[in-house]
């Protein structure tokens, strides 16, 4: 056991009461297309070639939150994750996916860049720089230059004594606002939702993250629970922008 | 051949990635760059930290503590660190990775192959050669960690210098952006009895 041999990310079909998991991981290393997330307000569906995907339209002024998330296998071929509200109303919508051949040396970490050179994101800077993008960095009146992504994590998946923490179906911590965050780290709650079913945190780079609250358990399968909710705003720059969640672990 | 030649099977320059070497108190040599047989399965890989040398406590056998490096820009040869180790129980070895999954293509990138002793029995410190392959480098114990705010090396609450290879067991730092802090390491599984 050294290094997991799949950790990938699954996202749930069914419904949060009955989630279907099966043949819902997006793969590692696909290109042209295939093997993305994908968000949309309107116009989004499950065969639209990557280069034909909708715009969303930003508000006249303040938020809104981004209604919908498909994953796409290949370019034209996608499914609707079906408990992506763009609320907190929906408690199984993506998860990390760990097999049974990692022997993890510390807690995990997940945030949000701009793309995999992990380059620190500039708060509230809009249009973005070199290797940031709109939506990890912000803007101040709209996000309060805390990230446009929130996001929430439950428990740390796996706990070092070999438990799976699986959460139940249902409401997420408090609705996260456009402005929601905290610089920094925020741990997870063992067996729980952030801050024990509170606040969420914003997705910025390693400036504002969440860490899981145990190491999990060696060479044991898992799966750690996680939702998103993304936002837009009326200061938002328009482009193509493809952020990219990350989760930091180690191994020996 | 010399002893990096044997430890690894080739010239350090041809290797595409680092690997972890040590010398036991008994006198025998052992890379993870070798292979050796897997009597479980049957067939042959990579000698692996934890079950060829934390599993059967062979890391309290430890006396040296390598870290065999390719060649990089700075350095075309490849490079090399060795930690002598003098107390039994306080070398380790581990790596950082990360997965990429989201709005994009999906990606699993190693960032960093780290070697180690702890230094402060009590505390916890520790001095680390980090090989970074974001940054295709070595960090040694007294490189320092650059702050690209103030475009100069980094400073404590005190204003002194944070170097980026001295760090604690307890708490491990983040030696540049794009690496989160890693906190606490789990003692057992990275070799340390301490």
């Amino acid at each position: 056991m050294a290094d997991y041999t799949t950790i990938n990310m699954q996202y749930n079909t069914g419904t949060d009461a009955s989630p279907t998991w099966t043949g819902t991981a997006i793969a590692l290393s696909g290109s042209a297309g295939a093997n993305e997330l994908r968000m949309a307000i309107t116009g989004g569906g499950t065969s639209i070639a990557s280069a034909s995907w909708p715009f969303m339209a930003k508000p006249v002024s303040g938020t809104t939150a981004v209604t919908s998330l498909y994953a796409y296998t290949a370019d034209t071929t996608g499914s609707q994750v079906a408990t992506y509200t763009g609320d907190n109303t929906k408690a199984r919508v993506l998860r990390w996916n760990f097999d049974n051949t990692g022997n993890p040396v510390t807690v995990m970490q997940v945030g949000f860049f701009a793309n995999n050179t992990h380059t620190a994101p500039s708060a509230g800077t809009q249009p973005p720089g070199t290797n940031n993008d709109a939506f990890t960095n912000g803007q101040s009146s709209d996000t309060s230059s805390t990230s446009y992504i929130k996001f929430n994590l439950y428990g740390s998946g796996l706990t070092a004594g070999g438990s799976q923490e699986t959460p139940a179906a249902g409401t997420v911590g408090t609705a996260p606002t456009a402005t929601t965050g905290t610089a920094g780290s925020v741990t997870t709650t063992a067996g729980n939702w952030l801050n024990a079913n509170a606040a969420w945190q914003s997705g910025q780079g390693f400036t504002q993250y969440i860490t899981g609250v145990a190491i999990p358990q060696t060479a044991t399968a898992f799966n750690w629970y996680m939702t998103w909710v993304i936002f837009i705003g009326a200061n938002i720059t328009a482009g193509t922008w493809t952020p990219v969640c990350t989760l930091q672990y180690s191994y020996s | 051949m010399g002893l990096i030649e044997d430890l690894l099977g080739c010239p350090l320059y041809d290797i595409t990635r680092p690997y972890w070497a040590v010398k036991l108190s008994t006198g025998e040599w052992i890379c993870e760059a070798r292979l050796k047989t897997d009597v479980y399965r049957g067939t042959e890989r990579p000698f692996d930290w934890s079950n060829d040398l934390v599993a059967n406590d062979d890391v309290l056998k430890i006396i040296q503590l390598w870290l065999l490096c390719p060649a990089s820009p700075r350095s075309p040869f490849g490079n090399t660190a060795r930690l002598t180790i003098e107390e039994p129980g306080t070398a380790f070895q581990f790596k950082v990775g990360s997965v990429e999954s989201a709005i994009v293509t999906s990606t699993k990138t190693f960032q960093a192959q780290i070697i180690g002793k702890v230094t402060n029995k009590e505390t916890g410190d520790c001095d680390v050669f980090i090989w970074d392959e974001i940054q295709r480098g070595l960090i040694t114990p007294t490189t320092y960690i650059y702050d690209s705010k103030t475009r100069s090396a980094k400073r404590d609450a005190n204003g002194t210098l944070i170097r980026a290879g001295q760090t604690n067991v307890y708490n491990f730092h983040s030696w540049r952006e794009g690496i989160a802090p890693l906190g606490q390491l789990e003692l057992k599984t990275v070799g340390i009895h301490i």
